[in-house]
């Protein structure tokens, strides 16, 4: 085999590596002040019925931001941090569920414990989370 | 293909054995037998270049966003330093909203007595009825003039309200619009956030800080009305959440009274009890486009109102965190009446000594007494700065 015939197979492997070193040198520009965040979802069923057009609010205990998600019709609900940004922050939170909207016009029929005196507390781990919340209306 | 190799990449080796000796003699011979590239030579070569190309492209784009943002973040300083002039020659900063129309008092069950019939949108919408004042004006036509927009200033008939302005009202200022987002008004989804839906321009992406008070009404119809900037806290309207953008406080006068009065005004900056380089003045604003086939709360939430000639929500944020009244707090939230942008990771924000800071989309803003409301607070003699906020 001639020295020089393998010229052709290290050009096209040459910008295969070239690619690969600049993928990982924008994954590393992509570092944010972003917290470790968890992906929370779940179920909530009020008397064991599911509660559509519910208002889940986490809030965490030391410093962030509240996460904040809506039931749909069965009562499933997945938190949304920011824009474009699902999850919650790491560690405890308490824990709010509404079903009040003033200018919406619909009442609150969850007793003050799940909402303004709430009692709920959950913690979020890293990685996904399946929280549901069995709501008792006595 | 191979058979070609040795003759293309090494003419010298051909040389070697036609001659059998090792001298070095051009290959004038073969000059006519490579008149063309082979594949090979031409996939090197544009191997080559398409490498450069990627190594090139993601630095170019680089800096054609960092260079948006430089822009944008200027624009905001120019718009500071108009407010703070304006401060500086008439004492008070504008209003937040030129309002009108008489006040309505209400008692409710849960705030109290509110006063609540500022609705700057409804009179900048309105049908110019004869012998009816009607303006529904923003802050950022009163400090036109100091924006060297003079001309757009002395077209606008401030008799009349901003529907009967159409054609001022309509004009594109370029430092007014953010250059990540857009440059101008972009289509029927940006238009049909403004005021009249056939309006082509007049946008703006700057809004005034109105702190961290929910300022306005979360309901289809009423969205643009002021709903506790007129809300008595601590017995004081407006009370210790007030930001630097205020509505005028009127309360039990007669609209005799109040015509016989000088006009109200604003706040001078020397009312920055916690200190100006710690108050937000300005801000980018989100806006916002409900989700197709959203209804109810989820609809109108996200929608945002446009328009730099328009008071109310189209030109002024909240920092409030008010959960349970749907506002998740901070920036970027998706809430219609928080500030926000379209740059990577946060906004900037004009603070009231003229200062342009960016702020992360991360700063703390659990509740209401976390750093990012107590920043757009500017007499609650709490004290927060961004550079606690960094920590």
């Amino acid at each position: 085999m001639h020295p020089l015939s393998s010229l052709g197979g290290r050009a096209r492997a040459l910008p295969a590596a070239l690619g690969m070193a600049l993928l990982c040198l924008a994954a590393g520009c992509g570092e944010s002040d972003r917290p470790p965040l968890g992906t929370v979802t779940g179920t909530v069923t009020l008397d064991g019925v599911p509660l559509a057009e519910a208002l889940v609010l986490f809030t965490p205990e030391g410093p962030g931001r509240t996460a904040i998600g809506t039931t749909d019709a069965s009562g499933g609900y997945r938190l949304a941090y920011l824009r474009d940004i699902v999850g919650a922050n790491l560690g405890p939170h308490a824990v709010r569920i509404t079903t009040a909207d003033d200018e919406a016009g619909r009442r609150e029929i969850l007793p003050p414990r799940y909402h303004r005196q709430s009692e709920l507390v959950a913690v979020v781990e890293p990685g996904d989370n399946v929280i549901d919340f069995a709501l008792q209306s006595e | 293909m191979r058979a070609h190799l040795p003759s293309v990449c090494c003419p010298f080796l051909s040389v070697f054995t036609r001659h059998g000796c090792q001298v070095h003699v051009p290959p004038v011979q073969d000059r006519s037998r490579r008149t063309a590239f082979t594949i090979v030579e031409l996939l090197v070569v544009i191997a080559i270049i398409a490498t450069l190309v990627g190594l090139l492209l993601p630095a170019v784009q680089g800096a054609r966003e960092a260079a948006r943002r430089t822009q944008c973040g200027n624009n905001l300083r120019q718009l500071a330093l108009a407010v703070i002039s304006y401060e500086s020659s008439n004492g008070r900063l504008p209003l937040a909203a030129d309002v009108r129309q008489e006040l309505s008092i209400r008692n409710d069950s849960s705030l109290g007595r509110i006063e609540d019939k500022f609705n700057p949108w409804r009179e900048a919408a309105a049908g110019t009825t004869p012998g009816r004042r009607t303006s529904g004006g923003s802050w950022i036509l009163s400090v036109l003039p100091f924006m060297e927009e003079k001309a757009v200033y002395n077209q606008w008939d401030f008799s009349r309200n901003v529907r009967a302005n159409a054609a001022v009202a309509q004009t594109d200022i370029p430092g007014l619009y953010c250059p990540s987002r857009r440059s101008g008004i972009r289509g029927s989804d940006d238009q049909a956030r403004l005021l009249v839906s056939s309006w082509t321009g007049g946008g703006t992406d700057y809004g005034g800080s109105t702190g961290r008070q929910d300022t306005f009404l979360n309901s289809t119809s009423e969205q643009h009305r002021f709903s506790s900037i007129v809300t008595p806290v601590d017995g004081e309207i407006g009370g210790v959440l007030q930001g630097v953008f205020s509505m005028p406080v009127v309360r039990e006068r007669s609209l005799a009274d109040r015509n016989a009065s000088p006009p109200p005004a604003g706040f001078s900056l020397a009312a920055c009890r916690d200190g100006a380089s710690n108050t937000l003045l300005l801000g980018e604003l989100q806006r916002l486009s409900p989700e197709p086939g959203a209804s109810g709360s989820a609809a109108y939430n996200r929608k945002s109102y446009d328009g730099w000639a328009v008071g109310g929500v189209a030109t002024l944020f909240s920092t409030a965190t008010d959960p349970l009244h749907r506002n998740p707090g901070g920036l970027n939230n998706l809430f219609f009446e928080s500030p926000g942008s379209d740059h990577q990771g946060g906004s900037f924000f004009a603070m009231g000594d003229g200062s342009v800071r960016f702020v992360s989309e991360f700063v703390d803003a659990k509740d209401n007494r976390s750093v990012f409301p107590l920043l757009g607070s500017m007499r609650d003699e709490r004290i927060a700065s961004l550079d606690m906020a960094s920590n």
